[in-house]
């Protein structure tokens, strides 16, 4: 079990953490999604953004349990992912569901806020992609812990973004809430806790 | 194009793959050779049928030999079968684009009855068969636009919308027409839950159920309706978003006031009562301003502007003269 854990299982991770694309990219190109792929391309990387999303808010709960701790070391590269199906997700969204359009994507991203939560969180995403570098982290110093705080923030963003697309079927909205609003709550929990603890020390 | 539907005796099982091959070559290189890589690309991975293989009922046979060519829409190309089948929504089989298609097979087409009923001088329960025996059946080709910003062209079989409700004599107070689709939780899993308030309801005002282009489909691409299409009977309104044209009919109401539909109860901020497809009216969650044309490419969508009433402006327009269409979305 140990050697199993060893740093040598990178690149394997890599490769689980990018089957979900190379299964989309295949199924693409193997007509899979015919006759719209935008439309249900658009689904599939949002669901995956997600569930990486979600398992990078994981991380830190599991750590209390002593088994679990060895997750630390994927905490950045499952954030990373969720950065990843996040950019996948903005691609297919300018290519195959708006076509390269600029009077669609214009109208859209300008005139219709309700794609501006899904914006926010890729933002934040993006600049915590940035900053997730050894090297940033130093410069950052104590400044990184708040910076990627704005994790919270993203996570209540999907969940808006989520809500806001709903035409009338809200399982994907009600699932994902439900995930990502307890892991939000676990964290607020335990952080005000932790506050308390303090104090009254 | 008329696809003409064969009686099972004019040819052997042989030449119907043989037809249907071909038909699939020439539909490929039809794609390959006009259209960007992209398109092409897709298609030739998806095999792609033009022609329906669903053969309607004995009784109907000769109402469907004999189903009369119209100019409407003869210069466009209609999507292929395939695509026409496998992306719908019909939200009584789930919600995926997919799903009609995997999950329509429990719906009983026939016997099929439709109920008259409210301001007309014949009511009562009518079978679908005897309307479309002593009727003439029309094949028009449609442009549908989703209010999702797809579209695609379907060759729809049908009778003229008029032509049927003429027959049940509406009366003066009918000022509006309500229609109803099947409520069965059986044949449509669906409505077992969901946030849907079932049967899917759907209303016309009576000039626009007259109006010449409103169609009540009971066929497409040369033969009758697959369920994931609405089978068996259906309307076919090609002026306004997708979720106007009802599918899977049994209730047909004459009456005075403007009717409940589905989707203007469930969002009336988002749908409204009349739907017509407009560019200058956006959802309020996302443009209306330009849809995308399906079949997809695998790289590349055909994306196509929008057209006031779909395209269908100078045979609708007249019924909308004075109105504020904005407010009356
Ligand atoms: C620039 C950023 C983003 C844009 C422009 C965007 C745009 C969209 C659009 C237009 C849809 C609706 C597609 C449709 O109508 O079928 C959608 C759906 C979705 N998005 Fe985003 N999005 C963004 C960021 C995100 C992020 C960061 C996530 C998650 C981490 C996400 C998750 C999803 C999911 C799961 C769906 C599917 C919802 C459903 O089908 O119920 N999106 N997005």
């Amino acid at each position: 079990m140990k050697s199993f854990w060893n740093r040598k299982e990178k690149p394997y991770v890599l490769v689980v953490f990018l089957l979900p694309f190379l299964w989309m990219f295949c199924s693409l190109f193997l007509g899979k999604y015919f006759p719209d792929p935008g439309k249900l391309l658009m689904r599939l990387s949002g669901i995956w953004a997600c569930v990486f999303m979600a398992g990078a808010l994981s991380v830190t709960p599991l750590m209390t349990f002593q088994r679990f701790k060895i997750l630390a070391r994927y905490r950045r590269f499952t954030g990373l992912a969720a950065f990843f199906y996040s950019v996948l997700h903005l691609i297919i969204y300018l290519v195959l569901f708006a076509g390269l359009s600029w009077t669609w994507i214009r109208s859209d991203l300008v005139e219709k806020p309700y794609i501006y939560a899904g914006v926010l969180a890729l933002v934040i995403l993006l600049l915590l992609a940035v900053t997730s570098t050894k090297p940033m982290m130093k410069r950052l110093g104590r400044n990184w812990k708040r910076l990627h705080r704005f994790i919270y923030l993203a996570a209540l963003a999907i969940i808006a973004h989520l809500w806001w697309q709903v035409k009338s079927d809200t399982s994907l909205a009600i699932i994902f809430s439900s995930v990502l609003g307890g892991l939000l709550a676990y964290r607020l929990v335990t952080h005000s806790k932790r506050l308390r603890r303090l104090y009254s020390s | 194009m008329l696809i003409k539907n064969k009686k099972r005796s004019d040819c052997s099982e042989n030449e119907v793959t043989d037809q249907s091959v071909y038909l699939n070559r020439r539909q490929f290189m039809k794609v390959t050779g006009g259209t960007a890589f992209g398109l092409g690309f897709g298609n030739a991975f998806a095999a792609l049928q033009s022609g329906n293989p669903l053969s309607p009922a004995q009784p109907l046979q000769a109402a469907f030999d004999r189903v009369i060519e119209t100019p409407y829409g003869k210069d466009e190309t209609p999507a292929p079968y395939d695509v026409t089948l496998s992306y719908n929504n019909f939200y009584e089989f789930g919600y995926g684009k997919g799903d009609p298609a995997k999950r329509a097979g429990s719906l009983k087409t026939r016997p099929w009855t439709i109920t008259v009923e409210g301001e007309a001088d014949v009511t009562g329960v009518f079978d679908l068969d005897d309307i479309i025996k002593e009727s003439l059946l029309e094949e028009r080709i449609y442009r549908l636009r989703c209010v999702e910003a797809w579209s695609l062209v379907v060759p729809w079989i049908g009778i003229p919308l008029a032509d049927v409700l003429k027959k049940f004599k509406p009366t003066s107070k009918a000022k509006y027409v309500y229609f109803e689709t099947l409520y069965d939780p059986k044949q449509m899993p669906e409505q077992r839950g969901g946030s849907i308030d079932w049967p899917y309801r759907e209303g016309l005002r009576i000039d626009e159920a007259m109006n010449p282009l409103a169609l009540l489909s009971v066929g497409m691409y040369g033969s009758v309706l697959p369920n994931q299409n609405g089978a068996p009977v259906r309307l076919v309104v090609p002026w306004k978003y997708g979720f106007k044209s009802i599918k899977s009919i049994v209730k047909i109401r004459f009456v005075e006031s403007m009717p409940i539909t589905t989707w203007s109860t469930l969002a009336p901020n988002e749908y409204g009562f009349y739907a017509n497809v407009n560019p200058e009216v956006d959802h309020p969650r996302w443009s209306q301003k330009e849809e995308r044309r399906l079949p997809s490419g695998v790289l590349f969508p055909n994306v196509i502007e929008t057209q006031m009433f779909n395209g269908y402006a100078d045979e609708v327009a007249s019924l909308y003269a004075g109105m504020d269409l904005k407010r009356n979305y």
